[in-house]
């Protein structure tokens, strides 16, 4: 009969290759597993930096900057009023687009305040609105992206001086204190009050 | 080397490939889910991002019993009426929570589309909306908190006192 020691050790013999086949699957398993983690970290920094990059550069467009209101003026007839305004926007605004910004007037007419969207009339006719009256380079003609006579064409750049004339409806004078409120399509607003 | 090592040798090289596999196959796929549900969050916050509003002025007085706002499209997309409507508008001071939704009854909002420069009928990006609470009882003198939410959850709010 063989002693017990000599037959593990025959065993042992016998399975001297599997310690490598262990080694081999375990040191595959840990490889695949690295590099499905790397992958998928990967791939979720790679889309959801694409994502971030979209909404920054949405945000950017959103970013608009502001109107400055150099002048206000109230004719005495109280029903005209005249504003430049300065565009320190971020972008030129085509003058087509003028019927998308807003002029807003809160004034004491009468002893009550009043509150009024006016509409834009590139014609200047109509029992309320505004116009543009002029466009301007700080003191001289605007240089870039001219207007036509009608203001139908051209551009408002960042820099210039827009004039407007407003007219009240006459039932509703301006008899106090006035506050304009101009904002761009964008969104970039401005007031000034007298 | 016997035969039955042989075959133990090669059933366990198979089955710890498999066992290999299947655990990067389970790491893989749980990585692909999570990249996914991340990609959802952002494109939700995108989405919401796309749609905005500034509320350009805000106006009641101490008695009355409507305010006016004029709200601007300052997101990217256009807002079709049905969704218009779908908006919340909240009025609140310290003492007091007007909430209002879209409607013809009192209390509740109503709105006009100031500048349709294209005549659809959809609120546009740039487009300018005149909106009117109608709350049914006189406003006291109070600071108040004007609040617009979208359909979305995006919105827009600015102050106002009486």
């Amino acid at each position: 009969m063989q002693h017990p020691a000599l037959h593990i050790k025959e065993v042992l013999a016998d399975m001297s290759g599997l310690g490598g086949i262990v080694v081999f699957a375990l040191i595959a398993t840990l490889s695949l597993t690295a590099i499905g983690y790397l992958a998928g970290v990967m791939r979720t920094g790679t889309s959801l930096a694409a994502e971030i990059n979209i909404m920054i550069q949405e945000e950017a467009v959103k970013s608009v900057g502001r109107l400055e209101i150099a002048n206000l003026t109230i004719l005495p007839d109280n029903t005209t009023i005249r504003a430049e305004i300065i565009n320190k926007a971020l972008k030129s605004i085509p003058l087509r687009n003028l019927n998308l910004m807003d002029i807003i007037l809160v004034y004491e007419s009468q002893g009550a305040i009043r509150a009024a969207w006016i509409p834009y009339r590139r014609d200047g006719e109509g029992l309320e609105g505004w116009h543009v009256t002029d466009i301007t380079q700080g003191e001289v003609g605007e240089i870039i992206n001219p207007s036509s006579r009608n203001f139908t064409t051209g551009m408002w750049d960042p820099g210039e001086t827009l004039h407007i004339e407003i007219r009240l409806n006459p039932s509703h004078p301006a008899t106090g204190t006035t506050l304009l409120i101009a904002s761009t399509p964008e969104g970039a607003m401005g007031w000034r009050a007298r | 080397m016997p035969v039955g090592s042989i075959i133990t040798e090669i059933t366990l090289a198979v089955a710890a490939s498999i066992a290999a596999a299947a655990l990067a196959g389970v790491y893989l796929t749980s990585m692909g889910q999570a990249s996914d549900l991340q990609r959802i969050q952002v494109m939700q916050l995108r989405e919401e991002l796309s749609y905005g509003c500034k509320i350009i002025y805000a106006h009641g007085r101490m008695g009355d019993t409507e305010v006016r706002a004029w709200v601007k499209n300052t997101g990217l997309r256009d807002i079709p009426q049905d969704l218009v409507k779908r908006s919340e508008v909240i009025l609140a001071s310290r003492d007091r929570i007007h909430y209002l939704l879209h409607g013809t009854a009192s209390p509740s909002w109503i709105y006009i589309l100031r500048n349709d420069a294209d005549m659809d009928e959809r609120w546009d990006p740039g487009e300018t909306l005149e909106i009117t609470l109608r709350l049914g009882e006189p406003l006291p003198r109070d600071d108040y908190i004007l609040k617009l939410s979208l359909f979305n959850g995006a919105g827009c709010s600015t102050q106002l006192s009486t």
